[in-house]
């Protein structure tokens, strides 16, 4: 049923326990069934004979395949391979749930699996950039709908270095997402595929990504695909570290004692976790570092999770939330449209969740 | 377990009632993902596909009020209750055997008070004990216990089977490292102990505790004592001929200073797992030694063991494969170079006085190796005492059975074969990594007629008997 390769992950990763300490999802819920072993348990239960079925199929998607598991492994298994062939499994035999379902054709129809509009007034600043420009700068789902304030941020820091800029209006979901709730399906390159040759059609020669969700996908898979392969694609926030060490942009020391909630995807799949902190320490922020830092920074969750167990999320915020009292600190920074939405929605009142491009703006 | 008409959805609906009904769950996914603890036997019935016993109830409880609720409704209804922390456990003393309700302590995960004056740490018994350590890191301390399922056991799996850690010989068992409990009965009283664990207060109630494995009651808080983190700890290796002088010079050696860290290999895992784990390739008997603390105090320990172990012929392989160890002490458990199934394989630790530590290694070596075809016998010794040490010895079986029965019934002789010879020439079921189910039947060998005062407890404090069946011979 599953590959052979799959099939073998799993199998080494049924009876290990190692990597439960760092999952943030197990952590957060204490839930057994939503942890990488479990999972692997279950496909190799598959494998021998147990009928893979929606409630299988549940815990298959209580996972935000952040990667916490693989990049703690000494021994280099990854779980997310055979979580997401189980995805691909779930969706074609009919026992995903409903609500990825709907997330599915949410990107389909709207290019988010919020279901979403583009914000208004991302639209009209939209409008007035110019239609073709060297850079690109690639908002991604949550830039566009839920998270459009920390795009709004950054396109102002753009503007205040005096970057020419353009962002597509009609911008097409990279399949990060897709990619997620389905597996590496031949939809998904199919979809890459369609983002390219409308990145093409723009003339771009460089892409500036605000979700690293976008930046992984695509440097780590269209890379892999032999997509984009001559045009540089960089995150946000290593082109605005960029930015400030070049003197571009200037800022104002600030006051500002906080913690940062690391974009996981840049330090794990790409091993980026400096632009962040040369950020920070560009604006004078006095940086306490959390015992899981860098590519071992806890995942508060992924617009996937929020849209189909949003309890999850709410749990893994607040054992952020937990991590930033313990350590006396009240204000959690983040660089990730996603991070940033979910931590606003859900975090207790005491603590204050800050946009870093917020930080950039209201000071230079 | 069999429910008649409606009583499974009421009973539901009540659990539901006492911990939310988010936190309980009835659900193939959930209840699968108990299939299997560490243990050898339901990790080969997994994997041949076989019938894993499952849970009728998952319940996740966030409290010890909660744990209280539960236990009164299994009580009434006479539902075997079985505490799973990590579900690392070697012993099947975790596994849901009986059915009914799967107790699953992780929500219970908070730091309650870490109080660096009286050099206490408190918290709930579901919390990783990684994330205990790395809190108790955050100001410089630590609880000092290490055990290899650092990152995957809770606290409370720790407590529940009386476990050990890695610098054991310095800072001492689990049950050195416990200041007080709190235990929530099977009758739902939630009771503590003694505010402090040394006293002349009556027989001490953190060890009866202290390792009953879910059958006496389920521990939801614990204040541990909080060690400083060492100014220095330096790491050294040495090469004995055999086993026997490696014994004797270890032993010398905890009664004159305190290690943290005495590993000692016999020959065969010499050239086995430490040549594949940390490279090193000559034959004898491999020990590598910590020492910490004050830097002066452990350059004067140092002169102390170097000499002990010159005089007994050591040879010393400085710091690097010590060093080595100390990196690489997880990586022995991963999958890939620990054994994995289809192979057989188990430890078989135990206990004794320095006087028969070396012949229980001998006796059960002999009685697995001469007894039974294709096993190969390793050992180790890593938990020091002033007065005798353990061994760690595992048995290995690369072509097991086909058939499950087969398979359950070589592993069970070989284990009774193991833990008899153990026990005849003055050793103990086991060391540090409990009874639970699969040693459960060897426990009255082991107590003789002492077995009657556990038995009595447990029957005075679980008259009905749900509490974790099957398992520790109660």
């Amino acid at each position: 049923m599953f590959s052979v390769q799959n099939a073998k992950q799993a199998d080494m990763c049924r009876f290990c326990w190692m990597c439960r300490h760092i999952c943030p999802v197990a952590g957060a819920t204490g839930s057994e069934g939503w942890g990488p072993r479990a999972r692997g348990l279950m496909v190799s239960m598959i494998e021998r004979g147990t009928e893979y079925d929606a409630e299988i199929a549940d815990s298959i998607y209580h996972c935000t395949l952040c990667d916490a598991c693989a990049n703690d492994c000494v021994t280099g298994w990854k779980p997310a391979d055979f979580i997401r062939e189980a995805r691909t499994l779930a969706v074609v035999n009919d026992i995903a749930p409903q609500s990825i379902m709907t997330q599915i054709e949410n990107l389909s129809y709207y290019g988010n699996v919020y279901g979403l509009p583009l914000c208004e007034k991302l639209g009209e600043k939209i409008d007035a950039l110019p239609k073709k420009a060297d850079l690109l700068l690639y908002l991604g789902q949550s830039g566009r709908t839920v998270g459009s304030s920390v795009a709004l941020n950054l396109m102002e820091i753009l503007d205040k270095a005096g970057i020419v800029y353009t962002v597509l209006k009609d911008e097409l979901p990279s399949g990060t997402f897709l990619n997620d709730l389905m597996g590496t399906t031949g939809d998904v390159q199919a979809a890459a595929a369609a983002v390219v040759s409308q990145i093409v059609n723009s003339g771009a020669k460089e892409i500036v990504a605000l979700s690293p969700s976008d930046t992984v996908m695509f440097r780590e898979y269209y890379g892999g695909w032999g997509l984009l392969e001559n045009i540089k694609v960089s995150s946000a926030t290593s082109f605005v570290a960029g930015l400030l060490a070049e003197k571009k942009l200037k800022v104002l020391p600030v006051e500002l004692t906080a913690s940062l909630q690391e974009p996981v995807k840049l330090t794990r799949g790409l091993e980026e976790e400096n632009p962040l902190l040369e950020i920070v320490a560009a604006l004078g922020i006095n940086y306490i570092p959390l015992f899981l830092h860098g590519k071992f920074s806890r995942c508060v969750g992924n617009p996937i999770m929020e849209c189909y167990d949003s309890s999850v999320a709410k749990r893994m915020v607040a054992v952020r939330c937990d991590d930033a009292r313990r350590i006396n600190s009240n204000v959690i920074i983040t660089a990730s449209p996603d991070d940033y939405y979910i931590m606003n929605k859900y975090a207790d009142k005491d603590i204050r969740i800050v946009d870093i491009y917020d930080l950039i703006n209201t000071n230079s | 377990m069999e429910f008649r008409g409606f009583m499974k959805e009421f009973i539901l609906s009540e659990l539901e009632d006492a911990v939310g009904q988010e936190n309980v769950s009835i659900l193939k996914g959930d209840k699968l993902a108990y299939a299997t603890d560490y243990f050898w036997i339901a990790r080969m019935v997994v994997d041949k596909g076989g019938e894993a016993a499952l849970p009728d109830f998952v319940v996740r409880p966030g409290s010890a009020e909660e744990v209280s609720k539960v236990l009164k409704i299994a009580n009434y209804y006479k539902i075997p209750v079985q505490t799973w922390g990590g579900g690392s456990g070697s012993q099947g003393g975790a596994l849901p055997l009986a059915g009914g309700i799967l107790l699953d302590i992780k929500r219970m995960d908070k730091l309650i008070n870490l109080d660096v004056k009286n050099g206490i740490v408190t918290c709930e018994t579901g919390m990783i004990f990684q994330t205990l350590e790395w809190y108790a890191n955050e100001q410089g301390y630590s609880v000092m216990h290490l055990p290899s399922c650092l990152t995957c056991c809770t606290v409370g799996g720790a407590l529940a089977h009386n476990g050990i850690g890695i610098l054991s010989t310095k800072y001492g068992k689990i049950d050195d490292q416990v200041v007080n409990l709190e235990v929530v009965l099977p009758n739902g009283d939630i009771i503590n102990t003694l505010p402090v664990p040394k006293h002349s207060s009556g027989p001490n109630l953190l060890g009866l505790f202290l390792g009953s494995e879910g059958t006496l009651g389920v521990m939801t808080k614990v204040t541990f004592k909080l060690i400083k983190l060492p100014e220095t700890r330096r790491h050294h290796a040495f090469l004995f001929s055999d086993i026997s002088t490696g014994y004797n010079a270890c032993r010398e050696i905890v009664q004159a200073v305190k290690p943290s860290i005495v590993r000692l290999f016999d020959e065969a895992e010499t050239v086995s797992i430490i040549k594949k784990v940390i490279g090193f390739e000559k034959k004898g008997s491999f020990l590598n030694l910590t020492l910490e603390g004050y830097s002066s105090i452990v350059a004067e320990e140092e002169k102390i063991v170097l000499a002990i172990a010159e005089k007994h012929g050591a040879q010393y392989l400085g710091t690097e494969y010590g060093e080595k160890w100390f990196e690489n002490r997880i990586t022995f458990f991963y999958p890939g170079i620990m054994m994995n199934n289809p192979q057989m394989f188990g430890t078989v630790d135990t206990t004794a006085t320095y006087d028969n530590i070396e012949k229980v290694y001998w006796a059960m070596k002999h009685a697995i190796e001469d007894n039974f075809e294709g096993v190969r016998f390793i050992s180790h010794s890593s938990h020091w005492y002033d007065w005798g040490c353990m061994n760690y010895s595992r048995f290995i079986i690369d072509n097991p059975p086909e058939s499950e029965d087969e398979c359950i019934r070589l592993h069970n002789r070989i284990w009774n074969a193991g833990v008899r010879a153990a026990i005849e020439n003055g050793g103990v079921i086991n060391d540090h990594h409990g009874v639970g189910v699969k040693l459960s039947r060897l426990m009255k060998e082991n107590y003789g007629p002492a077995m009657q005062v556990l038995e009595g407890i447990k029957k005075a404090l679980d008259p009905n008997g749900i509490m974790n069946p099957y398992k520790m011979g109660l």
